[in-house]
């Protein structure tokens, strides 16, 4: 369980998140929706420390502030927006990355670490990758990659920012399904920033709806994918329909 | 399938890679040590060295100019070259980490300039070129360049971390702008004592002419500390190429070990400048070379660059004293005149085998 309480993010001096609250339930996956510039992806940078902010935040009910950086690492695992891919290094190098915050300061990883980042690559087909520079692999590919190396962390809670961004329709859900299945597995707690709606409510158990910088709502889907509330805070009028299995299905209508 | 899964380990130095390139820089040592304007016999020069062995006695044969001209003239003049070549290599594949960005070199944070200006206040202002302390002559222009080199480095860092902004790209522009200040400064003082101009000159375009022990003697503890704590940090360095944010999350305080290593390279690079003056171009393409024949890990990089920047230097300097002979090259001028094309070809072929 991942529980923030009253975060606020300031960066070069602008106020970009206000005193924003949520709790993420293990295994759990919370979403953090909400129109462009409301600050989601800085929202989801405070909970993975890579911003600093004020408020607290816990994972099990420890004090993820009182944690030295290493022992954060051990509980939380993050995958930014845009990654930065070193494009020479092997697969294999960029998913042991992910063993860092079990190694000491300037410590080497061990068999033990191998097997674990095999494992995470056989479960995500990069077992033939494993060799290829990073730069040579496709969206698809580098979206596993990137996921595989957060696997690796073996942390509780893992922070994906849109993790679908730059991928075509098949290769979103494909990405979504596997999180989803890795979730159950593994009985991981995933928050993930997510732009697109319909998807959103698919595969997240709760919404946070962040707008300027403000959890406006937290609900189930269907509590929070209304047409009112989405034509109040996109400013956008759309159709919403309830799918099979009782989630909102989201269509955009010509005003 | 469960053998693919054992068998897989992270890029590391192979066998292949170290035997090669402790080859190569065999054969560069042993280049720099036989070939010269005077011809040493190799048989007799090796009874020299067994001889030297504590407890062995042999006759050599080597009349006592070919002893000295072996043992205390070209062995240090080599030794010399492999500890500053290795130097600047290694230093420039650990910048290049720090800052991301393949385009670095040693001198990014002031060092050249640091040292030039050190050195010519050296040369202009101080009364002696070395001062005797019991009984040992110690050359002052040396000493100048590396405090230089070390206080424009602090002025670099200090100006970063006065911005508050920790991130690489305040301390590269914190780097350039010290460099144009003391260049400015040096430029200055040439400009009023212009009898200096010929040896700032000389100076800056290296030489590895005036080695002898005490030189070596300079540089190798430098040289040692540094490169030790750089290639202990090869793989933060591949963490840090993921960027900050990243390497954060990762656990890693990331501006921490830039400092850690920038300072270590800083050291390592002040220490080769005060030697043998500005060489350029040993720091930038020693680690692209590495990285185009091997892998992109830093583990990788680091150790080969240390050993291959101390094969290229030495065959640098063998060409600088013998193509002109007895007049002698600079030794900045060979490195870049050899470096450059060679460097070209590298970038050309690997470009076609990538395709």
């Amino acid at each position: 369980m991942i529980h923030a309480e009253k975060i606020s993010v300031s960066l070069h001096g602008t106020p970009i998140v206000h005193g924003a609250s949520m709790t993420a339930e293990s295994g759990q996956w919370l979403a953090i929706i909400g129109p462009n510039g409301a600050g989601k992806s800085t929202f989801l940078r405070a909970l993975a420390g890579t911003v600093k902010f004020s408020g607290s935040l816990t994972v099990s009910g420890q004090d993820i502030q009182a944690l030295h950086p290493r022992e954060r690492a051990k509980l939380i695992a993050y995958a930014p927006q845009t990654p930065i891919l070193p494009d020479d290094m092997a697969v294999m190098d960029y998913l042991l990355l992910g063993r860092t915050p079990h190694l000491g300061y300037l410590g080497q990883e061990s068999a033990a670490d191998r097997r674990i980042a095999a494992e995470v690559a056989a479960r995500l087909d990069l077992s033939t990758l494993l060799r290829r520079p990073v730069g040579s692999l496709s969206g698809g590919e580098r979206q596993r990659a990137i996921l595989a190396r957060a696997l690796t962390q073996q942390a509780g809670v893992l922070l994906l920012d849109e993790p679908t961004t730059a991928l075509d329709l098949g290769h979103q859900q494909q990405v979504l399904e596997l999180v989803d299945e890795l979730r159950q597995e593994r009985g991981l707690t995933v928050v993930s920033t997510l732009h697109d709606l319909t998807l959103a409510g698919q595969y997240a158990h709760q919404l946070a709806l962040l707008v300027d910088g403000r959890i406006v709502t937290v609900g189930d889907p269907a509590e929070v994918l209304t047409a009112q509330t989405i034509a109040e805070h996109y400013a956008a009028t759309v159709h919403v329909s309830t799918g099979q299995d009782g989630r909102p299905l989201i269509a955009l209508r010509r005003p | 399938m469960k053998a693919d899964i054992t068998e897989v380990e992270p890029s590391r130095l192979r066998g292949r890679w170290i035997f090669s390139a402790l080859a190569v820089l065999a054969v560069s040592v042993i280049a720099g040590l036989f070939i010269g304007t005077v011809d040493l016999p190799t048989l007799e020069v090796g009874r020299a060295i067994i001889d030297r062995i504590p407890g062995v006695r042999l006759l050599s044969g080597l009349t006592i100019t070919q002893e000295a001209l072996f043992f205390d003239i070209r062995l240090p003049r080599v030794v010399l070259a492999g500890l500053v070549g290795g130097a600047l290599a290694l230093s420039g594949a650990a910048y290049q980490g720090v800052f991301r960005n393949p385009l670095v070199d040693p001198y990014l944070l002031g060092t050249a300039a640091g040292a030039g200006l050190g050195a010519t206040l050296a040369i202009a202002y101080l009364p002696a070129t070395s001062i005797s302390v019991i009984g040992l002559d110690i050359g002052l222009l040396p000493i100048a360049a590396f405090a230089g080199a070390l206080i424009a480095v602090m002025m670099a860092y200090g100006l970063g971390a006065s911005t508050g902004v920790r991130s690489s790209a305040t301390l590269m522009l914190a780097g350039v702008s010290v460099t144009a200040f003391l260049t400015a400064v040096q430029t200055f003082i040439q400009q009023r004592e212009t009898e200096t101009l010929q040896r700032v000159y000389s100076w800056i375009l290296g030489a590895l002419g005036t080695a002898d022990w005490s030189s070596v003697g300079s540089v190798a503890p430098y040289v040692a500390v540094s490169s030790g704590v750089i290639l202990a940090h090869g793989r933060l360095l591949d963490v840090l190429s993921v960027g900050d944010d990243e390497a954060t999350s990762l656990g890693v305080r990331a501006s921490r070990v830039r400092l850690t290593v920038a300072l270590a390279a800083s050291l390592a690079a002040a220490a080769a400048v005060a030697a043998a003056g500005l060489i350029g171009f040993v720091g930038l393409v020693v680690p692209h070379m590495v990285r185009r024949l091997t892998a992109g890990s830093y583990r990788v990089v680091l150790p080969l660059s240390l050993i291959g920047g101390a094969a290229f230097m030495i065959l640098a300097d063998l060409l600088a004293r013998t193509v002109l002979a007895p007049a002698e090259l600079p030794i900045g001028v060979v490195t870049a005149f050899i470096g450059a094309p060679f460097f070209a070809g590298l970038l050309r072929r690997s470009r076609r085998s990538a395709v």
